[in-house]
């Protein structure tokens, strides 16, 4: 097993070793463009490029980018220094910042978010993706862990968002899905079922910055079981988003 | 006869070779055509003729730059091993996975994947009882986690390395296997990153992962504390 972790790994390293373009050149406009030791504010600046001096941007890390000058000196510089720097062909750099106006065109979502369901801590993820700006569908893994009992279930769902535009919007969801559970193995009475569900549900999404959203979900839960009466789960989560 | 033949074979040449000429000739003026025509039109002077055509066409063709993507490298993923003490069943060691997405230069989302195995508690050993099968001691846990890199800094190795590293708080929820059992687990701690190139890291973490257990009999909050090292790529 530890030999199969090694191989993956270094088939990971060969992968990002290789398979690099030509790095994008841009010309410094500013004054000047500050290196930093690191991607972040407080990793010192240890050398300045000046005006019209070319520099290749070699990668990007959340909004810090690795520069190298025509000395071969790699830095680390600011999306907002980047941005102020021309292409070779005098335009402004045109960098790949996610904002507000790429909520509404953006297509895959993925979400994390805990919550309860029916009295038990839950954690569930899910991907989802736009087919036009209102509408999405998506899947939804989720993980109740109770004090009596714990389930999983998987659920397929269309949701509508109201104003995908707005920085708060509401939008409303229908699923069907799986659900399995099953008891502790403590307890007196044991229960192991699979039944099919079903569920609406509303949340709120807020966006955040870059490609980043607050998101909070209820969803009223029915589970279609061999007894006389169809179970009726509330639940609610809230957690984090982000789209690509 | 040779002179002849040499004649009577040069005739299809040349005329093929002054058919093609006119025709590239008559291609060469069709294309110029427009412009030549209005150069004489503008001569010609506007009160006699309209011009349909501008002096200078203004469809410049655009240079196109091929500008390059710029590679992000925001996901981490990598390996870990270390020690896991598991409350009640002695400390073995623990192997892993674990994904993290960087959100913005302070904050990260975590996921992981880890495994070890219990042993025998006190109270089996010395009552000489099974409390569990063999296969009921895997240990197995997943935690999707938020971290904050709290401290940014960097170490020096002699006069000429430098290298970034960052110190992390990183607290979140999951799942615990182990006894036939499975319990929602919060987990909290601290781990230290040094980025031996931009692409490669290696982790040191301490890591605390609390559930409520009945397993020994009387329910209990249990604090499984976890020390582990690993390596990580960027991507």
């Amino acid at each position: 097993m530890p030999r199969l972790y090694l191989s993956v790994l270094l088939l990971l390293v060969t992968a990002v070793a290789f398979g690099k373009d030509k790095p994008r050149e841009v010309v410094v406009a500013d004054a000047y463009l500050e290196m930093h030791t690191g991607p972040g504010k407080g990793y010192p600046v240890f050398f300045v490029v000046g005006r019209d001096d070319h520099v290749e941007v070699l990668k990007e890390r959340t909004s810090w980018y690795l520069v190298r000058e025509h000395q071969g000196r790699e830095g680390w510089v600011s999306e907002q220094q980047l941005a102020a720097t021309l292409e070779l062909d005098g335009s402004p750099t045109k960098l790949d910042i996610p904002t507000l106006a790429n909520l509404t065109t953006h297509r895959w979502e993925g979400a994390l978010m805990i919550g309860d369901f029916g009295g038990a801590s839950q954690i569930s993820l899910s991907a989802s993706y736009g087919l036009t700006d209102h509408l999405a569908v998506g899947i939804t893994l989720s993980n109740p862990l109770g004090n009596i009992s714990n389930g999983e279930f998987a659920t397929v769902e269309i949701s509508h968002t109201m104003f995908p535009e707005w920085r708060l919007s509401p939008y409303f969801a229908l699923g069907t899905g799986i659900i399995h559970v099953s008891t502790h193995s403590t307890q007196v009475q044991q229960v192991d079922s699979t039944n099919q569900m079903s569920y609406v549900g509303g949340g709120l999404r807020l966006y955040i910055s870059r490609r980043f959203m607050a998101r909070a979900e209820y969803h009223a839960n029915y589970t279609y079981t061999d007894q006389n009466q169809n179970e009726e789960t509330p639940e609610w989560k809230a957690g984090f988003a982000f789209f690509f | 006869m040779e002179s002849r033949l040499r004649l009577f074979l040069l005739i299809p040449v040349v005329a093929m070779a002054s058919s093609g000429c006119a025709l590239f000739h008559h291609k060469a003026t069709a294309d110029s055509e427009p412009v030549s025509a209005t150069v004489v039109d503008s001569a010609a002077g506007p009160t006699t003729t309209v011009v349909t055509e501008p002096v200078i066409d203004p469809k410049i063709e655009r240079r196109k730059v091929k500008v390059a993507k710029i590679d992000s490298e925001n996901f981490e993923l990598g390996l870990y091993g270390g020690i896991l003490s598991i409350e009640d069943f002695g400390s073995h060691s623990v192997v892993g996975a674990k994904l993290a997405y960087h959100v913005t230069e302070s904050f990260f989302l975590e996921g992981l994947y880890g495994y070890s195995k219990g042993g025998q508690s006190s109270a089996e050993t010395i009552g000489n009882f099974q409390l569990m099968t063999d296969a009921q001691r895997k240990y197995k846990y997943y935690a999707l986690s938020a971290g904050w890199n709290a401290l940014p800094g960097e170490i020096f190795v002699g006069e000429n390395r430098a290298y970034n590293t960052a110190l992390y708080l990183i607290a979140g929820v999951g799942r615990t296997d182990f006894g036939n059992d499975q319990r929602f687990t919060i987990n909290g701690g601290f781990g230290y990153r040094i980025l031996l190139t931009d692409w490669l890291a290696t982790h040191l973490d301490v890591r605390d992962y609390l559930y409520d257990t009945d397993l020994t009999g009387k329910k209990k909050v249990v604090n499984n504390l976890e020390a582990s090292l690993g390596l990580s790529v960027f991507f």
